[in-house]
């Protein structure tokens, strides 16, 4: 709706309130001159009637008196009534006449007494003197053409009772002339009518105004009659319609040139005040023709103000707005990555320069294409599936290395990150993708891996040939076991049973031979029992677990003890000690430094042999010392090395084998072990096996 | 009452010859059969090949098994025995010069009743197998069947 309906509308609907109220209030004062009206024409007839009845009961008074005048029933006397009758005609004006039950005129005063008369004329409705007979009552009648008179008359008539019988009747007789004056003597308003009828509705005295006609002027409202209470007449005041109408066309027009005006003047001001109004809002409509006036009604200049205002501001953002619109351009075109962004279904929305060299498409022909058309169809899957998971909200951004396929055909390697702007209702709106060219790099890299792979393939080769040769070392080391130790066996044995069986038959020589058979067997044993020791440390599994040193060291000392009870050694072994390792392996270094221990002080007047917590390279280890012959520490470096010995046989008896055994045990499971001596100054071995911190 | 005899399988004949001068130390050097290799022991045991005519004999109390024989080695021989039903109850022990722990799990993993090694000294050895074969044939109690 414009502005100028909307003003036309309300003016229309402040105006006819006004009109209702105006109509209403001009019919209602109408109603009311009106009724006023109506009262004034009843209190008018009430008035006149009232008139005429006080004459009638006057003159019917007055003829009571003359009927009860004696003279009335004696004929002879009727000439003296008969005078007494004309001083009621002088004074009422109208004759007096006496006639009998059989309504036989006697005298007439309108005629000298004695005249012969005729009965008395009966009217068309009620007879005076008829009623006043059979009532015994005063009564008037209606109106009749009088026989001697010959005009229209009217009739009061009194019976003359004596007793309760009437014997006579006395009669005034006027002309309906005399209601005419009465009538004519009432103050009637311009066009009203008035008439006096008798009970058959004949007509005795009218006032009408000229060409009256009762029946077409008259509607029953402007009726009004009112009966008489001693004549059966009545008399009817009618007030034409036209007269009727009268206020009511004139308060209609009075009316309506009212509204009419008031309306004018109405939506004249209100067009006036609406004009101005649209033209004060229209200002703010287009509040670009800034020069034009400014507008008079203060609100809408105030709007007009802060509306001035917020346009100066917006055109001060708009102006940032391009600027920074023109540095992300610049940012975008001159990155030195690939920038595009790129609608949720993959197509290519914008994209710069960079990723159009990275790819080989020039912009319009990437506008035609989607990501997907574009990705490595190896890389495809991987890349969808990051971009579903941030559709899905699980990720904000993604990086992944792919490739894509160039227009020219081959492939580049890029680094692409992508994130996802969305609308204000949280709908995905578009991805911005950073694509990175990685091919050099990525060639490196597959360079670097090629080379590994070859270098994993040779470690490989090296490894399968060197658990060859392992295997290789382990099948010879079970042959020596078991296929060394048979003719080993058979030596000894047959020796054996050579001196059991026939040692009566050898003299001393023969068997010290013997013997030297056996020596020499048995010693070849030790040294097969050494090697297969030495080449079990190398082989089997690398168990780690909690083991128990303390337990092991009190049990290898106490084998010691039993099998030379001759001996007398302080050992002690400090509680709690453990190593993390497998316990055959462990079992293995403590009987043979514990073994050494006990073997090399075995020359000490009071040997000691302690096993304790100590300290290696600042991690806890186990040592074991004893005070015996110790070694040169110029040796030391030999002291590991397999059959290699710092004493003589005869000395302290052994092989060699046992150092070289502990040493590749700690090695193997990435220990250490270290050796501090003098000559006759006794020996420690501290050990420790796993390179972790173990409880020790 | 049922003769008690034991097979010894040992394909070196200088074990074979100390290890029957033990069980003659204890009389008991008429109860032995020797099978030189796997092969012949099994034949021997089922009736089989050259030892046909022994179809349905009597099967020894005891058999002393060594690993490293030609032919078929001393592991895969007691496999072939508990695999059948006439020898699966066989009390078998390995006489080995191994003292290797493989050949001991895998021995009892195939049903071996008992792992005994070959000492390297000679008297050791002489009463482990005069033991052996006291225990064997005296004192332990048969499966029945």
């Amino acid at each position: 709706m414009s502005l100028h309906r909307f003003l036309a509308r309300l003016i229309w609907l402040c105006v006819l309130p006004l009109v209702f109220l105006a109509a209403y209030l001009a019919i209602d004062s109408v109603r009311s001159a009106q009724l006023q009206r109506d009262a004034r024409a009843d209190r008018l007839a009430r008035n006149v009637v009232t008139a005429i009845d006080e004459d009638l009961n006057a003159r019917m008074a007055a003829l009571q008196m003359l009927a009860a005048s004696p003279l009335a029933d004696d004929a002879s006397r009727w000439e003296d009534f008969y005078r007494e009758a004309l001083g009621f005609y002088r004074s009422f004006g109208s004759h007096v006449i006496l006639a009998d039950q059989q309504l036989q005129m006697r005298f007439n005063t309108r005629n000298p007494f004695g005249t012969p008369l005729p009965a008395l004329p009966v009217p068309k409705g009620r007879s005076a003197a008829r009623t006043a007979l059979t009532t015994a009552a005063p009564a008037v009648g209606d109106t009749f053409v009088g026989p001697v008179a010959r005009v229209p008359m009217v009739a009061i008539a009194v019976p003359a009772l004596r007793g309760e019988q009437p014997v006579a009747l006395v009669l005034s007789v006027f002309e309906a002339r005399q209601m005419q004056e009465r009538l004519d003597r009432v103050v009637l308003p311009e066009g009203w009518a008035l008439t006096l009828r008798d009970s058959v509705g004949t007509t005795i005295a009218a006032r009408s105004p000229p060409g009256f006609d009762a029946a077409a002027d008259v509607d029953p409202a402007g009726r009004v009659a009112i009966a008489s209470t001693v004549a059966p007449w009545s008399l009817v005041l009618e007030v034409p319609r036209a007269i009727r109408r009268a206020p009511f066309v004139q308060a209609a027009v009075v009316l309506a040139l009212a509204v009419l005006g008031a309306t004018l003047a109405s939506v004249a001001g209100g067009s006036l005040a609406g004009r101005r109004l649209a033209r004060d809002i229209a200002s703010l409509v287009a509040p670009s023709a800034r020069t034009s006036n400014l507008p008079a009604i203060r609100e809408i200049a105030a709007v007009r103000a802060l509306l001035d205002e917020a346009h100066g501001r917006r055109e001060t953002a708009e102006a940032a707005l391009r600027d920074s619109e023109q540095r992300f351009r610049a940012t975008f075109e001159q990155a030195a990555v690939g920038i595009a962004l790129v609608t949720p279904q993959g197509g290519w929305l914008r994209t710069n320069q960079k990723l159009c060299d990275i790819v080989g498409y020039t912009q319009e022909e990437l506008a035609a294409l989607t990501f997907q058309d574009i990705t490595h169809p190896d890389d495809l899957t991987a890349d969808l599936g990051q971009l579903q998971r941030m559709l899905a909200g699980e990720i904000e951004t993604y990086s992944m290395e792919k490739r894509y396929l160039r227009k020219a055909g081959g492939l580049v390697w890029v680094n692409l990150t992508v994130a996802l702007v969305r609308r204000a209702d949280g709908r995905p709106d578009y991805f911005i993708s950073v694509v990175e060219d990685i091919q050099r790099r990525k060639e490196a890299e597959i360079a670097l891996q090629e080379l590994n792979a070859s270098l994993e393939q040779r470690v490989a080769l090296r490894t399968a040939e060197l658990t060859a040769a392992n295997q290789e070392l382990d099948s010879f080391a079970y042959a020596v076991s078991h296929d060394l130790r048979a003719p080993l066996r058979a030596m000894s044995g047959f020796s054996n049973a050579l001196a059991e069986d026939y040692g009566d038959r050898l003299d001393g020589e023969a068997k010290l031979y013997l013997d030297q058979i056996d020596i020499a067997s048995r010693k070849m044993g030790e040294l097969i029992e050494g090697l297969l020791a030495l080449s079990r440390s190398t082989r089997g599994e690398l168990k780690r677990e909690q083991v128990d040193v303390t337990a092991i060291a009190q049990a290898t000392l106490a084998a010691l003890a039993h099998s030379e009870p001759g001996r007398v050694v302080d050992a002690t072994v400090e509680p709690g000690l453990t190593v993390c390792g497998g316990a055959r392996m462990t079992e293995a270094v403590l009987d043979n430094l514990i073994g050494n221990a006990w073997k090399y002080s075995a020359k000490s007047p009071s040997a000691k042999i302690r096993v304790y917590r100590g300290e290696l390279d600042g991690k806890p280890c186990v040592c074991i010392s004893d005070n015996g012959a110790g070694f040169d520490m110029a040796h030391a470096d030999q002291l590991f090395q397999p059959f290699r010995r710092l004493h003589r046989h005869d000395e302290f008896p052994g092989i060699g084998i046992g150092l070289a055994t502990v040493q590749r045990i700690v090695q193997r499971y990435g220990g250490a072990i270290r050796a501090h001596s003098a000559v006759g100054e006794g020996a420690t071995f501290c050990f420790r096996l796993a390179d972790e911190d173990e409880a020790a | 009452m049922r003769r008690k005899t034991i097979l010894l399988v040992e394909d070196n004949p200088q074990d074979e010859m100390l290890m029957l001068r033990a069980l003659k130390k204890v009389n008991l050097a008429n109860e032995v059969a020797v099978a030189r290799d796997g092969q012949q022991a099994v034949d021997y045991l089922f009736g089989e090949g050259e030892f046909a005519s022994r179809a349905g004999a009597e099967l020894p109390t005891v058999v002393l098994l060594d690993i490293g024989l030609p032919r078929l080695s001393g592991l895969e021989v007691l496999v072939r025995l508990r695999a059948d039903p006439r020898t699966k109850l066989l009390p078998v022990v390995i006489l080995t010069s191994s003292d290797e722990e493989r050949d001991r799990l895998r021995s009892y993993e195939v049903g071996a009743n008992s792992f005994v090694r070959k000492p390297l000294d000679f008297s050791e050895f002489a009463e482990k197998v005069a033991r052996l074969g006291v225990y064997w044939l005296a004192t332990n109690e048969q499966p029945q069947g």
